[in-house]
Order: C-alpha cells, then structure tokens, then sequence
C-alpha cells in the first residue's frame, strides 16, 4: 500500500500532539507541523503532480485547513489519514479551478493523448507511470468531487477502502459505489481515447 | 467487460508508481516545511504579551543603544562604536539569506513512518545527488532566539520541540541533553525514535562515533520506518569514524538495496565505489 498513514488497531500516536495544537499551544504545533509537513507536501505533490508550481503554497494552504479543521476531528480516522485528506481535497480544489480555467480560455483540456500512448508503448517505465499518473489526475479533474475524492485517496494516496470510509464519513459500500463509478468513467474515457490503454500496442 | 476491468487497473497500477515515485523527498524540503510552520504560527498562535520585566531590559537597552551611538558620533567611544556595526552586517547577512538557511527539526514519529525522509542531514542536497551532510545548520532565525526554558514536567513533544530548537539555532550540547532527557524519562513515547536518530547526528557532530552508532542501532531497533535510509546511512558514517570498513560496506550496500531511490543511496554508491 503506497503511504497508508492508518493503522486502526494501535492508538494513534499523534492524536495528543493534534489535541494540543488544536488548542493554540506553539510548541505542540511546532512539533505537529514539522511532523506531517511532510505529508502534506507529498500529499500535494501527488495531487498536483512534483513540478507543479502550486506545491508550496497548496500545502501551506492545506496546513491552515488542517488546523482549522483539527477541533472538528473526533478520531474516526488516525490523525495522518485526516491531515492527507484535507491537503487531497485543497489540492484537488487547486487542480479543479485551474481546469475550469483551461477550459473557458480553450475548450480543450490541453492533454496530448498520442503523447501518453508512445509514453504507455515505451520501454522506460519510470515514463510511462509518470504518464499514467498525470492522466488519472487529469481524470479527477473531471469527476464528480465525492468520485474524485474517493478515487484520489484510494489510488493517489494509497488508503485503504475502509481507511477512505473512515476518513470521509462516508459508509464503506457508498466508498465502494463511488470507486466503481470513477473506474467506470475512467474505462469510459480510455474507451474514447484508446490512447490511454496501458495495452494499446498489444490490442492495435 | 472483465479485459476492460483489468485494463483500468492496470492503468491505475502503473499510475500508482507514477505517484510513488513523484513523492520523493525534494532539495529545500526542510526549508518548505519551515516556512509552513512559520505562517502557522504567525496565524494561529497570538504572540504573547511582554512582561513588564522584559519592557524594562528592552527599554534599557534601547537607552543603551543611543548613549553608545551617540558615544560613537562624538567620538568618545571608538571601540564600542563598532559594535553596531558588526551587529548590522550580521543583519544584512542574515536579510540576503545566507546563512538564512536551516535545518528544521527532523521528525517523524512512528505515526509518520511513511514520511519521506526530510531530515537534518539533508538540508539541500537534491534526491540522489551528492553526499548527504550530517550537520544542521543553525537558520537566522533560530539563532536568534534562545531555547525557551522547561520546567521538571515538560511533555515529551515539549522536550523534542525544545531539543529541536537548540539543535536549529546550533546548539548542539542542549540538543543532546534534552534529546537524553526525553530518552529517559520518555522512552516509549512517539517523539522516541525520532530522538535516536536526531541523537545520532548529533552525536556525530560532535566527533562521539561510538554513540552515534549506539543511537543508530537503537532507531533500527524500534522498527525505523521510511528514515531507515537516513539510519542506515549515519550507522554506515559512524562505522566509518570508528574504521570499521567492512561493516560500513555492509551497512551502505544495505542502503543501496532496501532504498535505491533515497537520497542517500547515490553517496551511499560513491562510498562503495570508494572503499577497497
């Protein structure tokens, strides 16, 4: 599992620093920032994509959502898992307002699809993951949030189903449901721009 | 149906290690995480009012100030008349950032095993480029501010927000003892095994290989996490120190395997390359 922050079993370690950084304590926020900045850098990176220009300043943004956020957190998921999921959702919200952009100044969303298709075709893997990965964003743009947010924290960030459940608040089959449906606008969208399918050269 | 289902999968499979390997550790991280926490606290934590004891020393140093100013003006005081100068250029020096730079406080408790590894050792050296250094340099900021004193009940994530502090403004012998001080009287805590490594490289800075190595252990022992890399590398620096070679060898070819994309694997390579 790629970065699941949350163990449910074990008590969460960061669960009394958060408690006292929600309270205003300077050195409890100190340690806690210095703790999962980290994260919310990686967090945005995935997100955005590394290069990014956005990064610094989605996960600072992501930093004051999060402490906002902290007095709300009653524990239904790890401290981590919450903090990765609100710098995802400012991430997406940056990536989402940049695509509207796009899309009123051109009407297209500007991605070459015969660049991913020679990207998925070609020997260098480290290539095509990183094609693949920036088509999935593209992807996330265009879905519904709770389809993206879902798709997103499972397949971006790598949570588990019932770690995504307890997250988001949401019952672990409308999880399921809402993955099944980004999967299938996902399969749609290859459909339309076979260029997408890791197999094109295979099939073709 | 079930050739597209795989096809989204595969798909995504791919992705995920497009993903993985976007969420390496960058050169500036430390800074990055730095600036965040500053904008934090400037936001959200009121600074606190100065006590009347701390108006009257700032008072009476600003009355000091223009009584030595004005000594140098009139010439009757030339020696104390540098004073402000060199006091200015070390502003200046600080304001242009160099030597601005800073290792913040390297953390990751157990609870952040899968950080990347943002650490003092690597305040600037890009993912896979060069070696990795072990000191922390101390930021303007830092240096300028003492650590705050504990008292007998400090928490653990006090001792270790203390311990970090000392060890940013450069104070490398109260970063040691409070990091001992949370060993001790915390040794189970979450801010633990952070401490052993961040102990560690202190412990090198100061020249003491043998518990530096000690420290090193001691992290591997609790389990490690993504900073094993980081772990590995300063046991493979203190084995070094000691001229222990072939279990520095061991300790860098265990890097290079366990984290061939960290950032220490490629100086961990060039040692290799180097020893006999």
């Amino acid at each position: 599992m790629r970065g699941a922050p949350s163990e449910p079993e074990r008590p969460d370690p960061l669960a009394a620093l958060a408690r006292a950084a929600g309270r205003g304590d300077r050195a409890a926020i100190r340690t806690f920032l210095v703790t999962v900045g980290p994260h919310l850098l990686r967090v945005a990176r995935r997100v955005l994509g590394a290069r990014h220009p956005e990064v610094d300043d989605v996960a600072q943004d992501s930093a004051f959502a999060v402490m906002d956020a902290l007095p709300q957190h009653r524990g239904e998921c790890t401290v981590l898992s919450f903090v990765c999921r609100v710098a995802a959702l400012t991430a997406m919200q940056v990536r989402r307002r940049e695509a509207a952009l796009k899309r009123n100044a051109l009407r297209d969303d500007g991605f070459d699809f015969e660049q991913v298709a020679s990207a998925l075709r070609s020997p260098d893997d480290e290539l095509s993951a990183r094609v693949s990965a920036e088509a999935v964003r593209r992807l996330l743009d265009t879905l519904p949030m709770e389809q993206a947010e879902v798709l997103a924290l499972h397949c971006v960030l790598g949570f588990t189903l019932p770690e995504v459940a307890d997250s988001s608040g949401a019952p672990l089959e409308t999880v399921r449901s809402r993955l099944r449906l980004a999967k299938a606008a996902l399969r749609e969208r290859m459909r339309r721009d076979p260029a997408l399918s890791p197999s094109v050269e295979e099939s073709s | 149906m079930s050739a597209e289902r795989d096809e989204v999968d595969d798909l995504l499979a791919l992705a995920g290690r497009g993903f993985d390997r976007e969420a390496e550790v960058f050169a500036g991280d430390e800074q990055r995480v730095e600036r965040i926490e500053r904008a934090v606290q400037k936001r959200y934590v009121a600074r606190p009012r100065p006590s009347p004891r701390r108006l009257a020393v700032s008072a009476a140093g600003g009355v000091f100030a223009v009584g030595v100013a004005f000594a140098a003006w009139r010439g009757l005081a030339p020696g104390e008349g540098a004073r402000p100068a060199v006091s200015g250029a070390r502003d200046a020096r600080d304001r242009s950032g160099a030597g601005a730079s800073s290792a913040p406080p390297w953390v990751a408790t157990k609870a952040a095993d899968s950080a990347p590894s943002i650490t003092s050792s690597t305040p600037s050296a890009p993912v896979g480029s060069d070696v990795p250094r072990v000191s922390a340099r101390p930021s303007a900021r830092a240096t300028a501010e003492a650590t705050p004193p504990l008292d007998a009940n400090a928490t653990a994530a006090a001792l270790f927000a203390a311990a970090n502090h000392a060890r940013v403004a450069g104070n490398v012998a109260q970063a040691v003892a409070l990091s001992q001080q949370l060993l001790a009287r915390f040794p189970r805590s979450a801010e633990a095994g952070s401490t052993h490594l961040s102990l560690g490289m202190l412990r090198l800075q100061q020249g003491q290989a043998q518990h530096a190595l000690a420290e090193f252990r001691a992290y591997e022992a609790q389990g490690g996490g993504d900073a094993m890399a980081e772990a590995l590398w300063g046991k493979a620096q203190a084995l070094r120190a000691l001229g222990r070679s072939n279990e520095e060898m061991e300790a860098l070819n265990e890097l290079v395997r366990r984290f061939p994309r960290a950032a220490y694997a490629a100086a961990a390579r060039k040692r290799l390359a180097a020893l006999p």
